[in-house]
This record gives structure tokens, sequence and C-alpha cells, in this order.
């Protein structure tokens, strides 16, 4: 571990390059967030900014839309197939 | 009788059935591909054995050629500058103690992303009509043309590194974090004693100390890029007039659009003999004597 001994100036440069790339890695998911509250008329007109109405519907219109019930049971089988595959050794020992 | 019931066997007994999973599901398709490129498989039709006429044909394919560059291009984009980022914030990162968990958290999120939830955003925010780009131009700002650089056979390939760079650096970032962590800090201490700058610091007992982290994440980095296909499969597959053609999409296309499967086996045989290469060299680089 590096112990910290920098001057102010330095400590401020390194908090901004830090800030900016960090947000390029935040702010595209920000985005998506943000678009998925916004109600569709919305969508057209300000698709990038803050949502000004909040519709959260938008989630259960996925979910029986995308129909994501059977989409998550075929992945938790998935998930609890290769789980038993890959640890049945470690399984079979207790 | 005992052979069979001796602890030994019971041991391989328990490992059979994923034995026999791995059997079907992976080492019986491999070996099944390097014979098909001998043939001119069509995916169902009747098997001919055609020798080396694969090969003779895709040493003449222009597009394989460009797949093969772009492999070679992709490969060094993903050398220099995500590692260069992920260098530089993980060195700054060390060195901040205020708020460091909520920038490895940002760093690692996109890293977390599937990566057809992540081609879609870049997707959309390169949106001709709704992306970023259309909206600097409403404001005036019109350097940047509306245009999908996913669409332009200049830009696709790059379009689609930067893509996948985005999603991958946060990965380098935290493994070089915890690389950086492990430095005695009794080093930095003389180093500070003898009136090193940062720079210096960092180039003379940072680097070399995690040196072994960076081999392996050069190491991970080229075998990665070889097969690369989801980002290049869903944001352009193969892009258009094959500008971001890389390996693995050249060889999905010809076996599942085109139906020749022997050729495609081909090209990926010749992956596999590239792979082979790649991870020899390392091999034979460690023999030497070589510390990484």
């Amino acid at each position: 571990m590096i112990v910290a001994k920098y001057r102010k100036s330095e400590l401020i440069s390194n908090y901004t390059i830090l800030t900016i790339l960090a947000l390029t890695c935040i702010l595209p998911i920000i985005l998506l967030f943000f678009n998925s509250i916004k109600p569709q008329e919305e969508f057209g007109i300000n698709p990038l900014g803050f949502p000004i109405t909040i519709r959260f519907a938008n989630f259960v219109d996925a979910w029986f839309i995308g129909e994501y019930a059977q989409i998550f049971l075929n992945s938790s089988k998935l998930v609890i197939g290769t789980l038993i595959k890959f640890n049945s050794f470690r399984i079979s020992r207790f | 009788m005992s052979i069979f019931f001796s602890k030994n066997s019971i041991a391989w007994y328990f490992i059979l059935p994923v034995l026999a999973i791995h059997f079907l599901v992976v080492a019986l398709p491999s070996l099944l591909s390097l014979a098909l490129c001998l043939t001119d498989w069509n995916g169902f039709g009747k098997i001919n054995y055609v020798g080396l006429e694969n090969f003779y044909e895709l040493f003449d394919d222009r597009y394989f050629k460009k797949a093969v560059w772009h492999n070679i291009i992709w490969t060094c984009l993903f050398l220099t500058v995500p590692i260069a980022l992920a260098l530089t914030c993980a060195y700054l990162l060390t060195g901040i103690t205020k708020g460091q968990m909520l920038f490895r958290l940002c760093f690692f999120f996109p890293y977390m992303l599937a990566s057809i939830i992540s081609c879609q955003i870049w997707k959309f925010i390169f949106h001709p009509l709704y992306g970023l780009p259309a909206w600097l131009n409403s404001k005036g700002i019109d350097f940047i043309p509306a245009v999908s650089p996913f669409t332009v056979k200049e830009t696709s390939l790059y379009a689609v590194a930067f893509v996948d760079g985005w999603h991958f650096w946060g990965f380098l970032v935290v493994i070089y974090i915890t690389g950086m962590y492990q430095v005695d800090n009794s080093l930095y201490e003389a180093a500070d004693i003898e009136g090193a700058t940062k720079f210096q610091k960092f180039r003379f007992v940072t680097l070399p100390l995690i040196r072994p982290i960076f081999i392996f994440s050069i190491m991970i980095i080229i075998i990665w890029s070889i097969p690369t296909f989801d980002y290049v499969w869903i944001l352009t597959q193969g892009g258009p007039a094959y500008s971001s053609e890389v390996l693995a999409t050249n060889l999905y296309s010809q076996a599942f659009d085109r139906f020749n499967v022997g050729y495609s086996s081909a090209i990926g045989t010749l992956m596999f003999i590239y792979t082979i290469f790649i991870v020899s060299i390392f091999g034979v680089l460690r023999k030497l004597g070589w510390e990484i």
C-alpha cells in the first residue's frame, strides 16, 4: 500500500482524472436506468436527459411482454445445472 | 475384485460423470471439427475428403486475410489503450483514500454488465437520431457527424473495439490494484528518501513489482482477443462490407450463413494453431528463464 503523500494540487488533479474516467464508465449505465423509467412519449423528445415523468410500469410491461418469468426460469435452470456439473466432485465428498 | 473398490478407482468413479460430459460436449466436437477441416461438408449432405483444399482456398481468400489483419489490429489496440488507462487509474487510486471504493465500483461496473446490454447502450448513444452526436449537432456543435460509427466502413472496427475496451478495462484496474497493494510500503519510503519523483516511483518500484500480474494481463488479453466474437457480432455482424470482420465472425458466417462447414473448420483449426503458438511462446520464454 502506498502512503498518500500527495500535495493538495496533485490530489485535486488526481481526483479530476479519476472522476472523468469514472463518469465515462458510469454515465452510460445511468442513462440506461433513466431511459428505463421514461414513458414512451417522452423518450422521443428527451432521449438523453433526466426523466421528467417517471413511469415504473415500464418494468411491469417488460416483465410480461418479454415473458421474463420463462426467461428467468431458463437462466436459473442453466445456473443450477452448471453448479451441479462443475461441483459434483465437491458434493460427492459430503 | 478389490481393484474395482480400491480408493483410487472409487475416486475415478466420482470423476467419471464430469469426464463423460466433458468428452461429449467439449472434446468430441473439437476433435470432429479438426477432422472436418479436411472435408467439404456443408452441414447435412455427404462428407467428401478433399485433403488440404480448404487451406489453399483460405490463403487466397481476401476476406479471411482481412479478418486476420483486423484481429491483429484488435490485439494491438487492447494491448495499449486499456492497459495504459488501467495502469494510470490503478496508480492514482492507490494514492487516494477518500472515495476509493466508490471509484473502484464505478470502474468495475461495466464489466458486470452482460455484453448485449453494453452493446445496446452504446448503439443507443451513437444513434443517428436520438444519440449524443445528434444532440450536439442540434446545439450547434457539428464537427461530429450524426451517423453511427458502427455503420461507417472506416470506423466500425474501432467503434466495436471501443465498446469492448470500455467494458474490459475496469477488470484490469481491479487486478492491477490488487497487485499494487501487495507492494511493500518500505520500498516506497526508501524511494522517498532517495528523492524519487512520482513517475520514478511508478517506473522503478511499482512496475517491476507488479510484473507477474502485468505479464499475466498481457497474456490473457492476447489469448482472449483471438476468439473475440460477441461484441462484433452484436454490434455489426462483421460490419459494413467486412470492415469489422474478425476471425470468429468469419468462421460463424461461413458455417451458419453459407454452410461451408469444412471451410469454417479450417478457419477454426488455424485459430487453434495460432492460440497454441502464442501460448507456447510464453511457455518457451519461461523455460529460457524469463520471469514471466
